[in-house]
């Protein structure tokens, strides 16, 4: 996979508000490895249809 | 860019099962998401970036759009086709270059807002004092009309031998100098412009020019021309003088003149007062047809469908 390095568009499910940010949150601090960085959210649209929460960022890399 | 996939099934050869046909379309599908993975043109709607993620029962597919340079009243189209799906049934976009954006979810649209022009209502009141220097070229000048003042012109001075200013016997010429056989007083010059008449006519006028100052004594004249020696009795008498006697001139015209153009100088400072009512809010309108947003590019968005 490679680096992450400029930063793009990412969409986020789940079935509850919690498990959306936890989702969100892993996604933007690094877990260690060398593909992956801190990322800063420029833009965030959210949405819950049916149910489901859902969520838009635009991010770039720290 | 635009991608087409043809994918021929010999008739007659292989009647597809049910089964069949639903992975033919899965397959089908999944090449035209491969083949369209940077840069799909739909309608109008260009994706890039495309990924695709399970969401439950429905699937997540997201990336960035770019609109093109016509946008049509009612939206822009979202063909699901273009996303690897069959059917739409929400997208998702974030506000960018000063847009707004809504799904149509009966059309399968994307519609494109902004904001309304807003006229705010209230007065201007009239500004302050101030001055305005303005600065006037030379000008030709109108012409004047004719105008004769009425009156009568008179000889209000004639030569008045009767009563002559000086009068006495006796004239001794020397040059252009004549001086009086008797005494006379007059001051300098008093007899200046007079005429010198003898009283026998035997001698011509003589013009006087000029006099000394005297008292009690002879008068000494000097006169134009050859001065005359007369024995006899003298006047000496005030020269004739016209004497205009009337009305102002009477009313008349003159003509506008033509000012030159010239460039007026600043005015001073001064302030407008706007006296009115904030701007109320309003709903956003729907960017015009034809509306080129062929600028608004990047767009992050969120489809959902199946």
């Amino acid at each position: 996979m490679a680096a992450d390095t400029e930063g793009g568009v990412k969409a986020f499910s789940a079935s509850s508000m919690d498990a959306l940010e936890d989702g969100i949150n892993q996604f933007l601090v690094g877990q260690g490895t060398n593909e992956d960085r801190e990322k800063r959210v420029t833009s965030l649209q959210f949405t819950i249809t049916g149910g489901t929460y859902y969520a838009l960022i635009a991010y770039e890399v720290k | 860019m635009y991608c087409f996939a043809t994918v021929k099934i010999g008739v007659g050869v292989k009647k597809l099962s049910q089964g069949e046909k639903f992975m033919f379309k899965r397959v089908l599908i999944t090449l035209l998401v491969a083949l369209c993975a940077t840069g799909n043109a739909w309608a109008g709607l260009t994706y890039s970036s495309i990924k695709k993620e399970s969401a439950g029962s429905q699937t997540l597919v997201y990336g960035t759009l770019a609109f093109d340079s016509s946008y049509p009243t009612g939206g822009e189209t979202v063909d699901p086709l273009a996303l690897g799906l069959s059917t739409v049934t929400q997208v998702i976009l974030m506000p960018a270059s000063g847009y707004a954006f809504e799904f149509d979810e009966s059309g399968k649209k994307v519609l494109v807002y902004t904001s309304a022009a807003a006229t705010p209502a209230g007065t201007l009141a009239n500004e302050s004092a101030h001055t305005h220097a303005v600065a006037l070229d030379s000008g030709a000048s109108g012409a004047t009309s004719g105008g004769t003042p009425s009156g009568t012109n008179a000889v209000s001075s004639a030569l008045d031998l009767a009563t002559p200013a000086f009068s006495g016997t006796g004239l001794t010429a020397a040059a252009q100098v004549i001086t009086t056989t008797d005494n006379q007083t007059m001051t300098l010059n008093e007899c200046a412009g007079m005429w010198l008449i003898s009283a026998t006519g035997a001698t011509a006028p003589n013009l006087i020019l000029s006099n000394t100052a005297v008292t009690g004594a002879p008068a000494v004249l000097t006169v134009q021309g050859s001065a005359n020696t007369d024995a006899g009795a003298y006047k000496i008498v005030k020269s004739v003088r016209q004497i205009f006697t009337g009305d102002a001139l009477a009313t008349h015209t003159h003509t506008s003149g033509t000012l030159a153009d010239a460039a007026s100088g600043a005015g001073s400072a001064h302030t407008h007062t706007f006296t009115g009512d904030a701007i109320s809010a309003a709903a956003m309108s729907q960017v015009a047809n034809a509306t080129n947003l062929s600028a608004v590019t990047g767009i992050p968005f969120m489809v959902l469908g199946r």
